[in-house]
């Protein structure tokens, strides 16, 4: 058992299993007044890793499942204390933070990547694939967390977030406004939303104002620097 | 005509999602997106209103011919009941 200072909540994880907290090795606080205790059932993550299993192909050890599970039960308490889960990868440049959002296997990865080769020095990493998005004070920061999807890319910090751009692949690199209707249409599919009533409906108003306090852009980008410095220069002016 | 119960509609910028929850949520995964006129259909429908009725509703909010409008809520209906959202 040990404690996690995450998005600056403090969750104590009760484990099975050493992968979770090697995992977490960098988040690891002596703060003892939790605002989450967290812990899963055998039957969890058996079934868990009977769907990676299923319906990835698959075959993880149970350490693993465990932390998916883990980080599952640390989405659900989030919303009610004006946070989330956005699936998505996080660069911060001076000062501001920009959130990718796609599709796995889109080019999230990628395209962050062209941003540090396009601005060397000037681009960090906040979280490569799932970072905690929280409301403070009337704004919005992103978090980075120890899951971050398979290239380990993460920060033990918080950066306010300036703009959230959705992407996808194209022949030419072009980048828009996207209307805070169809922005609202694409997040459903980079959060969970949790199965409980109070849950859901919080997820649903965090949402709304939530997409009232970025900038959304839609992006078609290339594998190019192009791709970045286009992106990047819409997404980082200041009106 | 009713919705069955563990379901919720919310707004979110501007469009209407609604997802099931509870032991709901175990049937039906993802989310619903209404337009305008289904969103009213539903409202009606959570209230458990004839068929009647919702036209009568649509009618009074929207300049539409009854023909269609009947045509359009019997679809939807339809389609909510294919899918075992009504009682």
């Amino acid at each position: 058992m040990f404690n996690i200072r995450i998005a600056d909540f403090v969750i104590c994880i009760d484990n099975k299993y050493d992968f979770v907290e090697k995992l977490c090795k960098n988040y690891i606080t002596d703060d003892e007044n939790a605002d989450l205790k967290v812990s899963c059932t055998d039957a969890e993550i058996t079934s868990e890793k009977e769907l990676f299993s299923l319906e990835l192909g698959e075959e993880r050890d149970l350490g693993y499942v465990e932390s998916i599970c883990i980080y599952r039960h640390i989405c659900l308490f989030l919303p009610q204390n004006d946070a989330f889960v956005l699936h998505g990868a996080v660069i911060e440049k001076d000062d501001f933070a920009y959130a990718f959002l796609a599709r796995s296997g889109t080019g999230k990865s990628t395209h962050i990547k062209l941003w540090a080769q396009a601005f060397p020095g000037e681009v960090k990493i906040v979280n490569g694939d799932k970072p905690i998005i929280r409301k403070i004070d009337g704004s919005y920061y992103a978090y980075g967390t120890p899951w971050c999807g398979k290239e380990g890319w993460n920060r033990n910090v918080r950066s306010r977030l300036k703009a959230i751009c959705f992407l996808e692949r194209g022949e030419v690199n072009t980048i828009e406004p996207i209307t805070k209707k169809l922005s609202g249409q694409r997040i459903m599919k980079q959060i969970l939303i949790p199965k409980d009533e109070l849950g859901a409906l919080r997820t649903f108003e965090l949402m709304d104002d939530f997409l009232k306090n970025v900038d959304t852009w839609l992006l078609h980008c290339d594998i190019s620097t192009e791709a970045a410095i286009v992106s990047h220069d819409a997404m980082t002016r200041r009106e | 005509m009713k919705i069955k119960k563990g379901f919720i509609l919310k707004d979110v910028a501007g469009n209407t999602f609604v997802v099931a929850v509870g032991a709901m949520s175990k049937k039906f995964n993802g989310i619903i997106t209404l337009n305008e006129t289904a969103k009213l259909i539903w409202q009606c429908l959570v209230d458990g209103a004839e068929k009647e009725e919702i036209v009568e509703k649509i009618m009074d909010e929207y300049d539409a011919e009854r023909e269609i409008v009947e045509k359009d809520v019997d679809s939807f209906i339809a389609k909510l009941d294919g899918d075992g959202i009504l009682e």
